[in-house]
């Protein structure tokens, strides 16, 4: 994919409001959120437990639909589809990687890599051939007949990452991504989620709670209580910060 | 692939399921096959007799459930009709026979030996010649350990057993078949019989002898055709015991679509976090669907197989207990099962996966 000088908008969620409903009371989980994400670019949600991320990012995947507002995916409403049509884009444009690596233990690191691809509609030769490409570039070729449960916490979360590769999704969605991975594992996925967005022109859209995302994010939008708090774009300010340096000296 | 693991995931409760439902299988067709092997025990008799009409006393239709008292003076004047090629007389009443260890009641059928009436299959010895002999049903001979030359006793008298029948075993009861003279002695009334057999020179002419007989002796005979007559004894066959299968069978379907929504609902329970997954990525409804069907039929396939691994011995051991219980079960019957195995596989895994449908793919995440 070609990275345009235009920033196309990937995800935009416009006055998104989500209430759930329990014994007749109503939980605001998020209220009048407006948010865009962009290919190319790294988005961190960040903020207490609570505070609305996971919610945001079920919305954007559509997953859970909002009690008002709307939802956009590439220009075009997320909500109101067929549900097979929905199932469908899912499938082929938005890859996952959670804090609990979403994979099924019952298949191997090949099968859980494959499958997506097979709902999204890939020929068979063409998904052994793509999940084959995708296991080598995350590192982790060696295990493609293994179980997730036989692997270590990284290996896992790159067999998520790996089945986003393989069906060379637009969108990743990522929760909490280093939360179960240690020091390194965690820089590691950091640095690959970074990659993801700068050379492979993805728009990646990560809820964390792991402040060394921060360097790499091209907007950073703090939320407290379903809303947004508050928006930075760090590697603006450091371009701009570089900038003031410049002229200084 | 994905099914079939899961199911194996958990060794002992799969063993102990497929246990459950090859039961049920070998239940059901146990049941099928004693049904068959009464209809065939009962109805071999007539079928083997090569009678073009059956006469008996008006108002009988059968001879499983129905008593026919006839004198043999009227065969002859039946058989005044020049059509009519031969006619026997049969006699049949339910008596007790006196074995070395046990006794037992029989169905006791009279015939003139020669004519028609006889067995039909010898399968050891031979046919009557004297009166003082008797043909046994095998499976009672095996029962009550009598062999072919062994004595016997009816009512005080000792008879030889000169011959072994198949086709005569109603499972209840069995036949045994002695000549007419002597059956008639039994009850000291020489012109007693059952029925008539008759047979047509010419078989075009059924229609026309049994209309002579019905116009000369109007009101006195129950006169049939021997497709009637099979159809008749069926009849009574099925009305005595089909109601009690079905129920037997009713209930052994629905013990297996009960241990099937079960297990599938324990397993769906179980894995609840990947289908869940399976909708985050896109998975379309048939797909979940088919997982769960796929789990099903898998069930509900090597159930069916190891039932009938089960079958034949399971037959083998209740033959060597009660050797008159006949159950005969046929390719069809086990085609009819497996199908209906795998047809109840599929309905309890599409009842099973509308469980799936609850999922929401918002479950799991943190």
């Amino acid at each position: 994919m070609t990275r345009s000088s235009k920033r196309i908008t990937a995800i935009r969620l416009r006055g998104v409001s989500k209430r759930y409903e329990s014994n007749g009371r109503a939980y605001p989980a998020l209220t009048d959120v407006d948010f865009e994400a962009y290919r190319g670019n790294l988005h961190l949600l960040l903020g207490p437990s609570g505070s609305g991320k996971t919610t945001l990012l079920t919305v954007a995947a559509g997953f859970v639909a909002p009690t008002a507002g709307s939802v956009e995916i590439f220009g075009e409403a997320l909500y109101g589809r067929d549900p097979g049509e929905l199932q469908l884009l899912r499938a082929a444009t938005i890859g996952f990687i959670f804090q609990s690596f979403l994979l099924i233990d019952g298949l191997s690191v090949a099968e859980n890599v494959a499958l997506q691809l097979r709902f999204a509609g890939v020929t068979n030769g063409a998904a052994r051939r793509r999940t084959r490409e995708a296991l080598e570039r995350v590192g982790i070729d060696g295990l493609a007949e293994k179980r997730p449960a036989e692997l270590s916490h990284g290996e896992r979360q790159r067999i998520a990452i790996a089945r986003a590769l393989a069906i060379d999704a637009d969108v990743l969605i990522a929760d909490e991504p280093t939360a179960s991975l240690d020091a390194e594992q965690g820089e590691s996925i950091i640095r690959f989620l970074h990659t993801c967005a700068t050379d492979l022109y993805k728009c990646v859209i990560v809820a964390s709670h792991d402040l060394r995302l921060r360097p790499y994010a091209d907007e950073v939008v703090t939320m407290v209580g379903g809303r947004i708090a508050g928006r930075v774009h760090p590697q603006e300010e450091r371009q701009h910060s570089g900038i003031v340096h410049a002229a200084v000296a | 692939m994905y099914a079939w693991r899961v199911l194996t995931a958990h060794p002992v409760r799969l063993l102990l399921t497929l246990s459950g439902i090859a039961l049920c299988v070998v239940l059901i067709l146990f049941i099928l096959g004693i049904y068959h092997g009464i209809k065939v025990g009962s109805l071999e008799y007539i079928r083997q007799t090569e009678g073009d009409i059956w006469v008996l006393q008006a108002n009988t239709t059968n001879i499983m459930r129905g008593t026919s008292i006839l004198l043999e003076g009227y065969r002859e004047e039946i058989c005044d009709d020049a059509r009519i090629d031969s006619a026997a007389s049969v006699l049949m009443f339910l008596t007790t026979i006196d074995c070395a260890e046990s006794s037992a009641s029989v169905l006791l059928t009279g015939y003139r030996p020669g004519a028609l009436g006889a067995p039909p299959r010898i399968v050891e010895g031979r046919e009557l010649r004297a009166d003082d002999e008797i043909v046994l049903d095998e499976a009672f001979a095996v029962k009550h350990d009598v062999g072919v030359g062994a004595r016997v006793g009816i009512r005080g008298d000792s008879l030889t057993v000169v011959g072994l029948s198949s086709g005569t075993n109603l499972s209840v009861m069995q036949y045994a078949f002695v000549t007419l003279a002597y059956e008639q002695s039994l009850v000291d009334f020489p012109g007693l019989a059952s029925l008539f057999v008759l047979q047509v020179r010419n078989r075009r002419d059924i229609a026309g002898v049994m209309r002579n007989i019905d116009a000369r002796f109007p009101g006195q005979f129950a006169v049939y055709t021997k497709q009637e007559f099979l159809d008749n004894n069926l009849r009574e066959v099925d009305a005595g015991v089909l109601p009690l299968f079905y129920a037997i069978a009713l209930i052994g379907a629905v013990v297996l679509a009960i241990i099937l929504s079960l297990i599938l609902s324990v397993s769906i329970l179980e894995r609840r976090s990947d289908f869940a997954v399976m909708k985050i990525i896109g998975s379309p409804v048939r797909y979940l669907r088919r997982v769960v069907v796929g789990q099903s039929l898998l069930i509900g396939g090597a159930a069916e197989a190891l039932g009938l691994l089960l079958l034949y011995p399971v037959l083998a051991g209740i033959q060597m207990v009660t050797p008159e219980v006949a159950a005969t079960i046929t390719t069809m019957h086990v085609i009819g099962i497996t199908l209906a195995v795998l047809g109840i596989s599929a309905a309890s895994g599409l009842l099973a996966s509308r469980r799936v449908r609850q999922i929401a793919p918002s479950e799991v995440f943190s």
